[in-house]
């Protein structure tokens, strides 16, 4: 995934130094982010932590480049927040206490040196949920967005490739998918549903899939018939390998961006379905969620219920979205 | 291209994205598991019900008969029942969908207001403090959950200051003679000046909730493209033809970044338009995005699909109608 | 004005010049240095020691491959350099009046008045949501020549003396509404409009067919020597040079490599460079494309050697031993120590 074709290379105006340093690092990225969703997803279906270790241990070998922009000395804080933010996803719960530990003596604390962020209402440690929630958010988010790029990427580059009637259908249908109002369409579908977490992931991810399908069709259209392709074609290579060795390469920056978006909209998505009522079943510790028990409690002053948990989403959402920006900009 | 052709044209594509809409929601409701007949009626319907409704749908029927049924109740305006209010959801989406229109036309105002000012300021001069505000207003009002947003509102202006009223919906006194339904309309037609206060009142916070965070992309999008411009090869010719810095701004650099500004505008108004759902919901306000949450919550799923349709309707016919404006406005559709 | 009647060209040293007023040139640039970056992060300094004039009346020819600096130097003319460039040293007069460091109001003023620029890709130059006529119509109104229905009617006027046909109602048509060639003309006018004394035109032709390009420099030699304005044509293309302009500045790497009246320059080079540059554009009975070999240099700093010395096929060890002055030598200057 992570090489550039060598005639999409080799084709184009002489390759500066400045293009070879550029892709090198969007490779590393690529690397890191791919190793991050991997793990992640994994993660979540692994509740026993077998995996913990080699993923602790090899996130940070590969990630710890990504981090440290040797050319300017500076550490880049979206990516240093967002590896802590999956730091804190992967081993954070080891550290707080239970988060589903009903405490009816306590409920309701505020904030203190013992109780960090206080205590709901059924005296749940909201630190510890906060926590816990992170592993669901970016659990749910990489998964649906991953699934989102591997169903749209594709198939928008088989848009373009195959062109006339496929193309133009696939586009058709994805408009009108587009003119749903992102939330309200999730929010149907899992009204007809039922929400459990691989449906939320599924749909989140189907609303998405037109993002992708679109935003790659417009990277691949220009490039589809450029000389490197010819070149290939002439050279007798079959199209599948055409599609993914030499032209869904060139558009893995645009699509590493809006991916990073995009794990912020699903994130977005499952916080508001939580927040609704309609997102993850009622003690599972999730940020959006978690803000619509503190709405409750906001009526007597309690502030701290909601504004923790949405703290975390804010902080998350942020950082891809910056994370997005730097991976656009190439920096 | 003349206009009438043009629209005829988008008229036709239009007809193409309705039909589009409407398999989507057919292909929710009648393919994804789960009884659609307990969708319709709700859970607590009993058996002899149950079955009016699957012989009523034709469940048992074929798939393309099914849709046949479906698109035929569409276009005779039967959007269904529902069961929690007894009402046609048509009845029930009149009475409310004024409160969405009301609190969408507020919020895509106030939206526009800062951030089309704010993106074009900004975009004049770069790294200076207006640019790196904006860079932060549109970075915060990109990811904030909005949700979120309108309870620190709440929590901040009505709980802890005090000025705001409580979140408790579109009106707290009076309700002014239903003219237009919009209730700050209605109370300037009878000239209610205590009715538009506290109709104002009620409408400020859930409405500037969403002028925050549908406002950020606008900045973000005007800009970039008042940078682009600005560096563009014509705004270098008029400043070397000695054009003064006002004339380039407001005469020759705004009219092109206006024109696809207004349609990410129109875009966000379509979208608010069809339901404000979390926003709604959080202030209690009763339009189609409570509604349907409510409905939801309650199991009554057609008013659900009705909301899902209606919202996609309104986003395409707000575009459309913006296309055509384009159409007629842009010089360069001329020929 | 015909080649062999140039006048003297002026001595290169600045006080000299200041010392005749009656033979001031129209354009006057001395030692024009550009830096990007600020004086303590100099990041490249891409025009050293520009020595240009341009006298009343006159054509003169600015030929340089690209990345020369040749439409920087235009650029700090007009006092519109890039962000993060700045003028480093040197001046640049007009008409005598000295620019750098003159007021933006000042500047404003000059630009489209007394100093006009046509650039490259005249399609791209005109605002797409403005007529054309209303474009021309506000360079005239903004520099006081005319009111409101005056401006049009100039404007009108204008366009039509550029050969456009129809010219009342074209004039009311948007840019996507004109073909290059003519869009071009438009942008010609929209220079002429208030009588410049000297017209720069930045590659005018580049992007147009073969067969316009002809044209469209023809009208603006026409058009500028019937206004008795002065032109300097900014071209990539020496042949360009030697047909429509008396005298040619050839620059390489940002400096000034040789200036003089085109028929001699062209015919008897004295600059190595020069004499790369005529054969890459080849003569006639050329075979084989020339090319010259090596890239132009990064200019990061201010070379201590002949920026060309590297792709010399003359060097030689003093070529390296300081930046060749630009010396006269009969009737034109010439940076090259093997001169």
């Amino acid at each position: 995934m992570s090489v550039v074709s060598p005639r999409a290379s080799g084709s184009s105006a002489p390759v500066g130094r400045r293009r070879l340093i550029d892709s090198a690092r969007s490779s590393r990225l690529v690397v890191a982010v791919a190793t991050a969703v991997i793990l992640v997803v994994a993660l979540v279906w692994d509740p026993d932590w077998r995996a913990l270790r080699v993923v602790v241990s090899v996130l940070a070998i590969l990630v710890a480049p990504a981090v440290w922009d040797s050319q300017r000395r500076v550490i880049r804080p979206a990516v240093a927040v967002m590896l802590a933010l999956i730091l804190m996803a992967l081993i954070g719960p080891l550290f707080t206490r239970d988060p589903l530990m009903l405490s009816v003596g306590e409920s309701l604390t505020g904030p203190s040196g013992d109780l960090w962020f206080g205590t709901d209402q059924f005296g749940r440690d909201i630190f510890a949920r906060v926590i816990h929630g992170a592993r669901l958010d970016l659990g749910v988010g990489f998964s649906a967005a991953a699934l989102a790029v591997i169903v749209g990427m594709p198939l928008g580059a088989l848009a373009v490739f195959r062109g006339g009637l496929f193309d133009s259908v696939l586009l058709r249908i994805s408009e009108a998918f587009q003119s749903f109002p992102t939330l309200l369409l999730a929010l149907g579908i899992v009204a007809a549903v039922g929400p459990s977490i691989p449906i939320l992931i599924f749909i989140i991810a189907i609303v998405n899939v037109p993002v992708y399908l679109r935003l790659t069709r417009s990277a691949v259209a220009p490039i589809v018939n450029a000389d490197f392709v010819l070149a290939a074609r002439c050279a007798g290579q079959r199209e599948l390998t055409i599609l993914f060795r030499h032209i869904l390469p060139n558009v893995r920056q645009v699509v590493l961006a809006q991916f990073s978006v995009n794990v912020a909209w699903a994130i977005q998505i499952l916080a508001a379905l939580s927040f609704v009522g309609l997102g993850v079943p009622v003690p599972t510790p999730e940020w959006g969620a978690m803000v619509r028990e503190g709405y409750e409690q906001l009526v007597y002053g309690r502030w701290w219920v909601s504004v923790f948990p949405g703290v975390a989403i804010l902080t998350t959402i942020l950082t891809l979205n910056q994370l997005s920006d730097r991976v656009r900009h190439g920096t | 291209m003349p206009l009438a052709i043009y629209i005829a044209r988008r008229l036709v594509f239009l007809v193409v994205a309705l039909f589009g809409v409407s398999l989507i929601t057919f292909v929710i409701t009648r393919v994804l598991p789960g009884n659609p007949a307990y969708l319709i009626v709700g859970v607590q319907a009993d058996e002899s019900t149950l079955e009016a409704v699957i012989e009523r749908l034709g469940i048992d029927r074929p798939i393309m008969e099914q849709y046949g049924h479906y698109m035929r109740q569409l276009f005779s305006g039967d959007l269904g029942d529902s069961w929690r209010t007894k009402n046609p959801v048509t009845t029930d989406f009149a009475v409310r969908w004024p409160a969405t229109i009301e609190l969408a036309s507020a919020a895509a105002i106030l939206s526009v207001a800062w951030s089309v000012p704010f993106g074009i300021i900004s975009a004049l001069r770069r790294r200076s403090l207006s640019d790196r505000l904006a860079n932060v207003a549109s970075g915060l009002g990109v990811s904030i959950p909005e949700f979120w947003l309108g309870i620190i509102l709440i929590l901040v202006f009505f709980f802890h200051l005090g000025i705001a009223p409580a979140p408790i919906g579109r009106s707290l006194g009076t309700v002014p003679p239903d003219v237009t339904g919009l209730y700050t309309l209605d109370s300037l037609i009878a000239g209610d000046w205590g009715a538009l206060r506290s109709a104002l009142a009620q409408l400020a916070l859930p409405a500037i909730t969403l002028a925050i965070t549908t406002g950020a992309p606008l900045l973000r999008v005007t800009r970039g493209f008042m940078r682009e411009t600005m560096a563009s090869h014509h705004i270098r010719s008029a400043r070397a033809l000695g054009v003064p810095e006002r004339s380039i701004v407001l005469r020759h650099a705004l009219p092109n970044v206006l024109l696809p500004v207004s349609t990410m505008a129109a875009m966000m108004y379509g979208y608010l338009l069809g339901g404000t759902v979390l926003v709604e919901f959080v202030f209690a306000w009763p339009g189609i995005g409570k509604y349907a949450i409510d409905s939801i919550n309650a199991s009554d799923y057609a008013p659900v699909l009705a909301a899902v349709l209606l919202s996609a309707c309104s986003y395409i016919i707000v575009y459309l109608i913006m296309d055509i404006l384009h159409f007629i406005i842009d010089p360069r559709t001329r020929t | 004005m015909s080649p062999g009647e140039r006048s003297e060209v002026p001595a290169p040293e600045i006080e000299s010049k200041a010392a005749a007023p009656t033979d001031v040139p129209v354009l006057d640039v001395v030692d024009l240095t550009v830096g990007f970056g600020s004086s303590t992060n100099r990041r490249s300094i891409p025009l050293q020691g520009i020595h240009l004039q341009v006298a009343a009346g006159e054509r003169m020819a600015l030929v340089g491959e690209s990345g020369s600096g040749k439409s920087l130097t235009a650029a700090a003319v007009l006092g519109l350099l890039p962000d993060g460039a700045e003028v480093i040293r040197g001046s640049v007069r007009l008409d005598g009046e000295e620019l750098i460091g003159a007021p933006e109001r000042r500047l404003r003023d000059l630009r489209g008045r007394r100093m006009a620029i046509m650039f490259q890709n005249p399609r791209a130059s005109l605002n797409p949501v403005l007529t054309v006529g209303g474009q021309i119509a506000e360079v005239i109104r903004v520099h006081g020549e005319a009111g409101r229905k005056e401006s049009w009617s100039q404007a009108v006027d204008l366009l039509a003396e550029m050969g456009i046909p129809n010219a009342p109602r074209r004039a009311k048509d948007y840019v996507h509404q004109y073909s290059g060639g003519m869009a071009q003309r438009a942008a010609l006018a929209m220079a002429l409009s208030c009588r410049p004394d000297l017209l720069i035109a930045d590659e005018p032709t580049t992007g147009l067919d073969a067969t316009l390009q002809q044209q469209v420099l023809e009208l603006v030699v026409e058009q500028v020597d019937s206004r008795d304005a002065s032109l300097l044509l900014i071209t990539h293309d020496i042949a360009v040079a030697r047909s429509h302009c008396e005298r040619t500045t050839v620059m390489y790497a940002g400096r000034v490599m040789e200036s003089g009246p085109t028929a001699t320059v062209t015919a008897d080079p004295k600059n190595p460079y020069t004499s790369a540059l005529l054969k890459a554009f080849g003569t006639v009975d050329q075979r084989r494309m020339y090319a010259i070999g090596g890239v132009v240099p990064t200019l990061l700093g201010e070379l201590g050697e002949c920026a060309f010395a590297d792709r010399c096929p003359l060097a030689a060890p003093e070529c390296r031993d300081g930046v060749p002055e630009l010396r006269q030598l009969d009737d034109r200057r010439v940076a090259c120590v093997k001169a």
